[in-house]
């Protein structure tokens, strides 16, 4: 994937080899003759553009610190618990016309201590700082009441300056 | 062995501009909506247009046609003249063979019309196998 900025690579199309055009008519002997072509158009629109990396600039950390006797199964099981209430939140956000959040999975999963983190990116930067705080409250919320969990802390964080978290919550 | 030619992609616009390799290099004019000239008298034969495609999987010898159907998927052209098109192998089989077609075809009056690319009888924007993906036939409006 391409890093954000100027930095672009050449575009270089791969293609097969070069093939004669193939002459195709629906009938064999039309009777109609030629007539011009006469194309109809819509209004002119201007070119959009779309990109595929994420412009968001704030996104949240979660960690579950797990008991030291906790199992590797059941720090698995904790992960999968909190990906499944994200799946839930970002069900519930579509229904209100919002775009959800992805988990960051480069940097989430099970941690030594035990422990496990997630991170969560919004997929729409409007108002993303606001609506993380409160999914900040409610994942440190939930996730405290999960077994085995010993300690749970929620950071918003903004890409900008990532060691001066912007809100943050424990359990 | 001939093996089957898949519809990757199928586009209808006025012409194609070719490289100094003989490869596509610009598709002209995309075509969505023709109108038929004032005077005009019995069906609607533009200048031919040309269809351009890409193939997958294709080598060998297959006999191709083009199909006008109505949106009902009516044919109103049975029988079109079938041509012999000659598929090379490649060495890459990632990489999709692009064929032009030059497209003669008369529309009976004003309506929807589907530009359907047949090959040995079948229309390659049908899905055949479960894991087929074709893609759609072009989709004309002509207007009076």
């Amino acid at each position: 994937m391409a890093a954000a900025g100027d930095e672009r690579s050449r575009l270089v199309r791969v293609q097969g080899p070069p093939l004669p055009v193939v002459a195709l008519a629906s009938e064999a002997a039309p009777t109609a003759g030629v007539s011009e072509l006469v194309r109809v158009r819509g209004p002119a629109l201007p070119v959009v553009a779309l990109t595929s990396v994420s412009v968001a600039s704030v996104h949240l950390e979660l960690t579950v610190a797990l008991r030291p006797d906790t199992a590797a199964a059941a720090v698995a099981a904790v992960f999968g618990k909190l990906t499944d209430l994200v799946a839930v939140l970002n069900a519930y956000e579509a229904d209100l016309g919002g775009a959800g959040f992805w988990v960051d999975e480069s940097r989430s999963g099970a941690r030594p201590g035990p422990a496990v983190g997630l991170v969560l990116v919004p997929n729409e930067p409007a108002g993303a700082e606001g609506r993380l705080r409160r999914v900040a409250d409610l994942l440190v919320k939930t996730a405290g009441g999960y077994a085995g969990v010993a300690k749970v802390a929620a950071k918003v964080v903004s890409a900008a300056a990532p060691d001066k978290p912007i809100y943050q919550v424990a359990a | 062995m001939a093996v089957k030619p898949r519809l990757r992609l199928a586009l209808l616009c006025s012409h194609v501009t070719f490289d100094g390799n003989g490869l596509p290099f610009a598709l002209n004019e995309p075509i969505h909506t023709l109108r038929i000239p004032a005077g005009t008298v019995g069906g609607y034969r533009p200048p031919p247009l040309a269809l351009y495609t890409q193939i997958e999987d294709a080598v060998g010898t297959f006999p191709f046609s083009v199909e006008v159907r109505d949106e009902r998927e009516y044919v109103v052209n049975p029988s079109p003249p079938r041509v012999p098109v000659t598929f090379p192998g490649t060495e890459h089989r990632a990489v999709p063979l692009e064929q032009v077609f030059a497209v003669d075809v008369t529309f009976p009056g004003p309506g929807v019309y589907l530009v359907h690319l047949v090959c040995n009888h079948r229309s390659l924007h049908e899905l055949v196998a479960a894991d087929d993906r074709p893609f759609p036939a072009a989709r004309v409006n002509v207007l009076g």
